[in-house]
């Protein structure tokens, strides 16, 4: 399952993010309608500690890709029924910048 | 075969960085908008008039202020009308919601510009009066406020206004407390340079790990990712906290090894290196602060004001792996996360970093909170007191912030060489 996730600097000036890391990452988090987490892109691995000053321009914007399998963090495929997407931005808050979140209905 | 689809269109995040759009805002580490005093609800908005404009269009214009309760209360001087005041604040008012008629008109005794002008120089007045804290043009009350630490320089101000024709009724003098200027591990302008404080290098920010003598040359040592470029020397430059508050530049960076590939451990089409560190050799070498690391108010209570040094009184082994173990208590200090303190948890773990080509080999893991910016901290333990026992560098963590990854003491001096670190 393609998954794009877009983050816009709506204003007309420019910011200056403070992102993690050397290059700009996203995290992917997937969780059950309980809130467990059922699968993260970034689960278990170790990333570089410096923080990037990223000039975001008016108008412009920031955009990570992900391709889902559909499968846990222990690679099984998830059961069918809902699930919660969500996009978050790694930045020097531990929580990121998260997007509002996405519901996702697996059928079958 | 699963079939799946979105509930909903697209998949974005804008709301939330569509408000800090809305400020002037640029540089990283400016201070927060001030929150409403206790007073007055804040007033700005984009459509609101400047009090000056209000003062040249609206004749008799005290002062605008919004009330606790909401209300947009006008100061105007006896016999004025409010019509000129309701035009003027229209297209505000009618932003939030509000008729030009809820527009509160409160009997003023002076003029903004008269107000002002006595502003000014009560200023260069009550300023030179030890004590005094704020001279304010205060909208709320149609009075210039001015606040004083103690009595003594209560009546003193008073009698410097009296002296400069200023009437005593057109002025409020009242208590204040000082304003204390808070020095934290991201403000501070370090001289000498602690361990543990902000560094800037072109587009980044990066903490202090530890001050060392190498050769005789004063220097600090950091993650090697914290330079223009990691692995190999490109002399980056660093400024402390940033290059725009503190324009003279502190250090250069002098070494940094390479990252290498079929080195003993390194796994096929990886670089590979046993420490994330650099060295960067102080412009002056008296901004170095051998052997001190910044020290917050507590470990994992999220502070970053600086209360106080640790003292660095030994280092740990020089073997690759470093001698402590799994269950030992560490601590580190940097410029994002302050003050945390964990458990370590593993050792010598060969470590892949997520994004990259490169493994660092035989790093030793903690859990304990992390940040971006906190690459290069020192992590230490703490010995008796503040004295404590050099363990590392920091240079990375996982994605929830709660598990941080160094490279041990002995693997940095094996790629750095000797250094003297207290």
């Amino acid at each position: 399952m393609p998954l794009l996730f877009t983050v816009a600097n709506t204003g007309k000036v420019s910011l200056t993010l403070q992102l993690l890391g050397r290059t700009p990452a996203a995290d992917f988090r997937v969780s059950d309608l309980r809130g467990r987490t059922v699968w993260s892109r970034l689960r278990g691995q170790t990333l570089l500690g410096a923080l990037r000053l990223f000039p975001l321009g008016g108008g412009k914007h920031l955009s990570f890709r992900q391709v889902w399998d559909q499968r846990d963090d222990t690679g099984t495929r998830v059961s069918p029924g809902d699930y919660l997407i969500r996009g978050v931005l790694m930045t020097d808050d531990a929580q990121g910048l998260a997007s509002p979140p996405m519901k996702l209905r697996i059928e079958r | 075969m699963l079939r799946s689809r979105l509930l909903g269109l697209g998949f974005a995040a804008s709301a939330a960085l569509a408000l800090a759009a809305c400020q002037d805002n640029s540089s990283p580490t400016a201070p927060d908008a001030g929150l409403p005093s206790d007073r007055v609800q804040s007033s700005q908005g984009p459509d609101l008039p400047s009090a000056s404009e209000l003062a040249r269009q609206v004749p008799g214009f005290g002062g605008f202020f919004v009330s606790r309760d909401g209300t947009p209360t006008v100061y105007l001087t006896r016999g004025s009308s409010r019509a000129p005041a309701e035009r003027m604040l229209g297209g505000y008012l009618r932003g939030r919601g509000l008729a030009t008629a809820a527009v509160h008109v409160v009997e003023g005794r002076y003029g903004w510009q008269q107000l002002q002008r006595w502003q000014d120089a009560a200023t260069s007045e009550a300023f030179a009066v030890s004590g005094a804290v704020s001279v304010d043009n205060d909208e709320t009350s149609n009075r210039v406020r001015i606040g004083v630490e103690h009595l003594s320089a209560m009546s003193q101000v008073r009698a410097a206004l009296a002296r400069r024709g200023i009437p005593d009724d057109a002025v409020i003098v009242e208590r204040a407390d000082p304003i204390v200027q808070v020095a934290t591990l991201q403000n501070v302008v370090d001289r000498p340079v602690r361990a543990g404080v902000q560094i800037n290098f072109p587009g980044f920010l990066c903490s202090v790990g530890f001050n060392a003598t190498s050769g005789g040359q004063k220097s600090f040592v950091t993650a090697s990712h914290c330079t223009t470029k990691q692995g190999g020397v490109e002399s980056t430059p660093y400024w402390q906290p940033l290059q725009s508050t503190a324009p003279a530049q502190i250090a250069t960076e002098v070494a940094d090894p390479v990252y290498v590939r079929k080195g003993a451990g390194c796994p096929k089409g990886k670089r590979c290196r046993f420490s994330d560190a650099s060295r960067a050799a102080y412009i002056n070498g008296a901004n170095q602060a051998l052997g001190l690391i910044a020290r917050t108010s507590g470990a994992n209570n999220s502070s970053l004001d600086i209360t106080g040094s640790f003292t660095i009184t030994s280092d740990d082994c020089a073997t690759t792996g470093g001698c402590l173990a799994v269950g030992a208590t560490v601590n580190k200090v940097g410029r994002t996360t302050g003050w945390t303190r964990g458990a370590i948890t593993n050792t010598c773990v060969n470590t892949g970093v997520s994004g990259t080509n490169i493994v660092q080999l035989c790093q030793t893991f903690v859990s304990a909170g992390v940040g971006g910016g906190d690459s290069g901290s020192d992590v230490f333990q703490v010995t008796s007191g503040t004295n404590v026992k050099l363990a590392g560098v920091l240079w990375g963590g996982n994605s929830g912030g709660t598990q941080f990854v160094f490279s041990p003491f002995g693997n940095v001096t094996r790629e750095l060489g000797a250094l003297t670190t207290h």
